[in-house]
C-alpha cells in the first residue's frame, strides 16, 4: 500500500463513518438544517427595507454565498426616472445602501452602482437619492451618459435582439446583483428582475422595435445574474412605470430575493397580483432555461416579521 | 501703468477662461448654481448687442455708464472675442517680429455694419446680426468647434485617469453634427488668422459693438491721451497698437485700452487721463472722413440695405414651409427669430442635446439659430437651462414650475404607424416617457395596451417622438407659432394605500 492508496482509503473510511453516524443521528438530512444556508428564494414582509434585506440574505446563506472576497460587484438598481424616492419609481436608496454594506462585509474589492436611466443620468442618480446612498456606503458611481461605455455584443442565444450595446461594467463585474423595484408597466405588464436588465444597454428603443418581451429575455442570457433582490417595499400598482402619483402606490413592505431570476419574477408577479403566465418575458426566459417558473420546486423561506 | 497692464491681461484671461468653462459645462437641472456660473452669466449679460436686443435696461445703462466714464474697457476685459484676439495678436507678435502700422480708411467700415445691424434688428433678422456680433461669433466658434474638441479631449483624458481611479471622471458625448463643427472651425480659422496678421482687425473694421462703443467713447471722461509736449513722434506706440487707434500723435476712439502702448513710450507721454469731453474736437475728428469716404459709406449702406431686404422677402415667401419648434420661454417663433443672434450658449447648455443649431432648414431668416431637434432628443421636463442663460431675450426666463405648463407644440398620434397596431408588439414607450401623462394606454381585454392622447396636457416636449420605436414615427410634434399653456395633470391627494397581509400569494 503506497501513500496515495492509504490516503484514499482513510478518507473513504472517514467519510462513510461520518455519513453513517449522521444518518443514524438524523442530523445532516434533517430538512431544516440542510436548507438553512441554501434556500432558493427568500420572501420577507412587514419591516423596513434594511431589515427585510438582512433577513432575506440570511435565509439565502449570507452575502458571502454570492460575493467572494476580493471580487468586484455591480449593483444594478432601477434609477430610470428623475423622481424622488418616495414615489417608488426607482429602487429604495436605503435598500441599496444596505446591500452595499453587506457586499463590503463579504469582502468585495470594488462595489459599482450603475443604471442607464431614461432621462439624463446625472439628474436621475441625484434625485432618486441613490447617488448619495451609494457614495455614503462607499460604492463607486458608474456613469452611463456616454456611448463610449457601451460595447457592441452579439447575443448568441437571442431570438429577437441579436446584438446590443452593453455597459462595460455589466460585462466585466465578477458578481452582478440586480435590485429592481416592483412596478406596473404599460408595455411589459410588470417590471421586475428581467426587465431591470434593459438598463444595462445603450439603445433601449431597440427593445421596443425588436419585440419587447423577446428582447428582455434575450438580454438575460448574456451573463449570469448572481442575485436578484426585488424591492417591493412600495410598489407602483398602476400607471407605471413612471408613477409620480401617490394614489398609484401600494405599500407592501415586502422583499423577495433569489439567485434564480425567473423564479424571483414569478414570485414577484404573484405578489403584484398578476398571473405570471400572462407575462411573456418570464415565459421566454424560462424557455431559455434561465430559471424555474414552478415555485413548488424551489425551497422558499417565507418570513413575516 | 505697467502693473495695471499685467493685471488687465491676467483679468482678461480669467474672464475668457470663465466664459469658456461656462460653455463647456452642460447644465444639470436641479443642481445648485455655482458662483462661477453666476459670474459667467454676468459677463454674458454685459455683451451690448444681445443685451440691447433683450431690452434689459439695467445692463444697457451700466454698460453705457462704464463706457462714458472709462472708455472701451468692456472691449478689452469683458468681450471674450476681443480677449481672444488680443491673445492671438500677442502670439503673432512673438512668432514673427510683426509691427502694426496705421491703416487708413478702414475704421469707418464698422459704422456701416452698425447701420446694417440697426436695420436688421428693425426687420427682425437677428440671425444675421449674429454673424458679426462678437459674442455670437465667439459663441458659435465655442459651441460648434471648441465644445466638441473639449469633450473629445476630456473623454480621452478620462479614459486614462479612470484606468487608475475607477469612474472618477464621467464621459460625456457632445451633440454637434459635422457640418456645424466645420462651420465653427471656419469661423475659428478666420478669426485666428485675422488676429495673427492684423491684431484686432475684426474689432476696428467689422465689429458692430465696436462701432457702438467707439461712438460712445468719443465722449468718455477717462481716455488714453498723448501728452503733446512729451511726444517726440517716434511712432513706437503706433507699431504696437493692435486696434489701429494711434495715428499722428492722436489716439482715436478705436482704442480699447489694451495698454500695449504704455510700456513702449520712452518719454512717458501716454497717459490714461481724465478730461471733460471736447465737443469741438469731436466735430473736427468727424471731418476727417473725407467726401470720398462719405460716398462709399452711403453706397455701401444702400447695398447692405438691399442685401438685407432680399432674405426678408425670401423669408416671407417661404413662410408656408414646415416650421420647427423653438424652446419654452421663446413666447413665439416670431419673437425667437427677432431676438436670437445664434450665440449657441443654449445649445452648449442643453443637457439632452435637443437644442441644435440650424443652417437654412428653418427658413433663410433664421440662419444658425437653434431649434428643437426632436429627431435627436427631447426637452427635459424639469430643465430650464436655455431660458436661464439666454442673453438676448430670445428665450425669456422661466421658473421650473412655469416651464412645466408651457406648450411649445402638440404631439399627434398616427395610430396606423404604431407598432402595437402594425406589428402586434407590446410597447408603450411613449406613455412611459411622457412627463405630463398626456399619453395614456388603454387596457383592452385582448391584445396589447394601445396609446391614446389627452392633447390638452401635452406640452410638445418631443419625448414621445424621441422614444417611439416605429419607423416612421407614430408620434410627431406639431410646433406652435405662439406658445400656449397646457393643462396641468391633477395630482390626487390620496394617501398611499397599504397592504398589511401576513402571508405570501406563493
Amino acid at each position: 500500500m503506497n501513500r496515495r492508496d492509504f490516503l484514499k482509503t482513510s478518507l473513504r473510511t472517514a467519510g462513510s463513518v461520518f455519513i453513517s453516524s449522521s444518518v443514524f443521528s438524523g442530523k445532516v438530512f434533517s430538512a431544516e438544517e440542510a436548507n438553512a444556508g441554501h434556500f432558493d428564494l427568500a420572501a420577507v414582509r412587514n419591516a423596513e427595507p434594511e431589515r427585510l434585506f438582512d433577513e432575506a440574505i440570511k435565509a439565502l446563506g449570507g452575502m458571502s454565498r454570492f460575493v467572494k472576497k476580493g471580487k468586484t460587484v455591480l449593483i444594478k438598481p432601477n434609477i430610470g426616472w428623475n423622481i424622488e424616492p418616495q414615489y417608488a419609481a426607482t429602487t429604495n436608496p436605503n435598500l441599496i445602501k444596505r446591500i452595499i454594506l453587506h457586499c463590503k462585509e463579504a469582502g468585495a474589492s470594488k462595489i459599482y452602482v450603475n443604471d442607464h436611466p431614461i432621462y439624463d443620468w446625472e439628474t436621475c442618480y441625484q434625485i432618486s437619492g441613490i447617488e448619495k446612498a451609494a457614495k455614503d456606503a462607499g460604492a463607486i458611481i458608474v456613469p452611463s451618459g456616454s456611448e463610449n461605455y457601451y460595447h457592441s455584443t452579439i447575443i448568441r442565444r437571442a431570438k429577437a435582439l441579436k446584438e446590443a450595446k452593453l455597459h462595460e461594467i455589466f460585462m466585466s463585474a465578477d458578481t452582478v446583483i440586480s435590485v429592481p423595484v416592483l412596478k406596473h408597466h404599460f408595455g411589459s405588464k410588470m417590471t421586475c428582475g428581467l426587465k431591470n436588465l434593459m438598463g444595462t444597454t445603450w439603445d433601449m428603443n431597440a427593445f421596443h422595435s425588436a419585440g419587447l418581451h423577446e428582447s428582455i429575455a434575450d438580454i438575460a442570457t448574456v451573463r449570469k445574474i448572481d442575485l436578484t433582490v426585488v424591492d417591493a417595499y412600495c410598489i407602483v400598482k398602476r400607471n407605471g412605470p413612471r408613477g409620480g402619483d401617490f394614489s398609484d402606490l401600494l405599500k407592501m413592505k415586502s422583499l423577495i430575493a433569489s439567485p434564480d431570476i425567473v423564479a424571483v419574477d414569478t414570485a414577484a408577479a404573484k405578489l403584484f397580483g398578476i398571473n405570471p403566465d400572462e407575462i411573456d418575458h418570464i415565459k421566454f426566459a424560462s424557455d431559455f432555461k434561465l430559471g424555474k417558473t414552478d415555485l413548488s420546486k424551489l425551497r422558499i423561506k417565507r418570513i413575516v416579521l | 501703468m505697467k502693473k495695471i497692464k499685467i493685471i488687465r491681461i491676467i483679468f482678461s484671461i480669467f474672464i475668457l477662461v470663465l466664459t469658456l468653462l461656462f460653455f463647456f459645462h452642460k447644465n444639470i437641472p436641479g443642481a445648485a448654481v455655482h458662483f462661477y456660473e453666476k459670474a459667467a452669466q454676468f459677463i454674458i449679460n454685459m455683451q451690448i448687442l444681445p443685451t440691447l436686443l433683450s431690452l434689459s435696461i439695467i445692463y444697457v445703462t451700466v454698460i453705457i455708464f462704464i463706457t462714458i466714464i472709462s472708455g472701451r474697457v468692456i472691449c478689452s476685459v469683458l468681450c471674450p472675442l476681443g480677449i481672444y484676439n488680443d491673445l492671438i495678436s500677442r502670439l503673432g507678435s512673438k512668432i514673427r517680429n510683426r509691427k502694426f502700422h496705421y491703416i487708413r480708411k478702414v475704421n469707418f467700415f464698422k459704422y456701416i455694419i452698425l447701420l446694417a445691424v440697426i436695420i436688421l434688428s428693425v426687420l427682425g433678422l437677428s440671425a444675421y446680426i449674429g454673424l458679426l456680433e462678437p459674442f455670437s461669433l465667439f459663441g458659435k466658434i465655442t459651441a460648434y468647434f471648441l465644445v466638441p474638441i473639449f469633450s473629445i479631449a476630456k473623454n480621452a483624458i478620462a479614459t486614462v485617469i479612470n484606468k487608475i481611479s475607477g469612474y472618477s471622471i464621467p464621459h460625456e458625448d457632445h451633440s454637434i453634427d459635422n457640418l456645424h463643427f466645420a462651420i465653427g472651425f471656419i469661423f475659428f480659422a478666420i478669426i485666428t488668422g485675422l488676429a495673427l496678421l492684423r491684431g484686432r482687425f475684426f474689432c476696428y473694421t467689422l465689429c458692430p459693438s465696436g462701432a457702438l462703443f467707439s461712438l460712445i467713447s468719443k465722449i468718455s471722461l477717462f481716455r488714453m491721451r498723448i501728452d503733446e509736449k512729451k511726444c517726440v513722434s517716434c511712432g513706437k506706440c503706433e507699431s504696437v497698437c493692435p486696434s489701429n487707434a494711434i495715428n499722428d500723435n492722436n489716439i482715436k476712439s478705436e482704442c480699447v485700452l489694451c495698454l500695449n502702448c504704455v510700456g513702449t513710450c520712452a518719454n512717458d507721454a501716454l497717459k490714461y487721463k481724465f478730461r471733460l469731453p471736447h465737443f469741438n474736437k469731436i466735430k473736427t475728428s468727424g471731418n476727417e472722413i473725407d467726401l470720398e469716404e462719405r460716398k462709399t459709406f452711403i453706397k455701401s449702406a444702400l447695398i447692405i440695405t438691399a442685401g438685407i431686404l432680399t432674405p426678408r422677402i425670401f423669408a416671407s415667401s417661404s413662410a408656408s414651409k414646415k416650421i420647427r419648434a423653438v424652446p419654452p420661454g421663446s413666447v413665439s417663433i416670431r419673437n425667437f427669430k427677432n431676438s436670437c443672434t445664434g450665440c449657441s450658449l443654449c445649445v452648449s447648455k442643453c443637457p439632452t442635446g435637443v437644442l441644435s443649431p440650424s443652417l437654412f432648414e428653418n427658413g433663410i431668416d433664421s440662419i444658425m439659430q437653434p431649434f428643437m431637434n426632436y429627431n435627436k432628443s427631447y426637452c427635459l421636463f424639469e430643465c430650464t437651462s436655455c431660458s436661464s442663460v439666454c442673453p438676448s431675450g430670445a428665450i425669456l426666463k422661466l421658473k421650473p414650475k412655469e416651464k412645466k405648463s408651457v406648450k411649445i407644440g402638440e404631439a399627434y398620434f398616427i395610430s396606423d404607424k404604431c407598432i402595437v397596431k402594425r406589428e402586434n408588439k407590446a410597447c408603450g414607450a411613449c406613455a412611459e416617457i411622457c412627463p405630463t401623462h398626456a399619453i395614456k394606454m388603454n387596457s383592452p381585454l385582448e391584445g396589447h395596451p394601445f396609446p391614446y392622447m389627452e392633447a390638452e396636457l401635452c406640452i410638445g416636449c418631443g419625448a414621445c417622438e424621441y422614444a417611439c420605436p416605429a419607423k416612421p414615427k407614430a408620434f410627431l410634434v406639431k410646433p406652435l407659432e405662439i406658445h400656449g399653456k397646457a393643462k396641468l395633470s391633477a395630482e390626487s391627494l390620496f394617501p398611499i394605500e397599504e397592504d398589511n397581509s401576513k402571508e405570501f400569494p406563493f
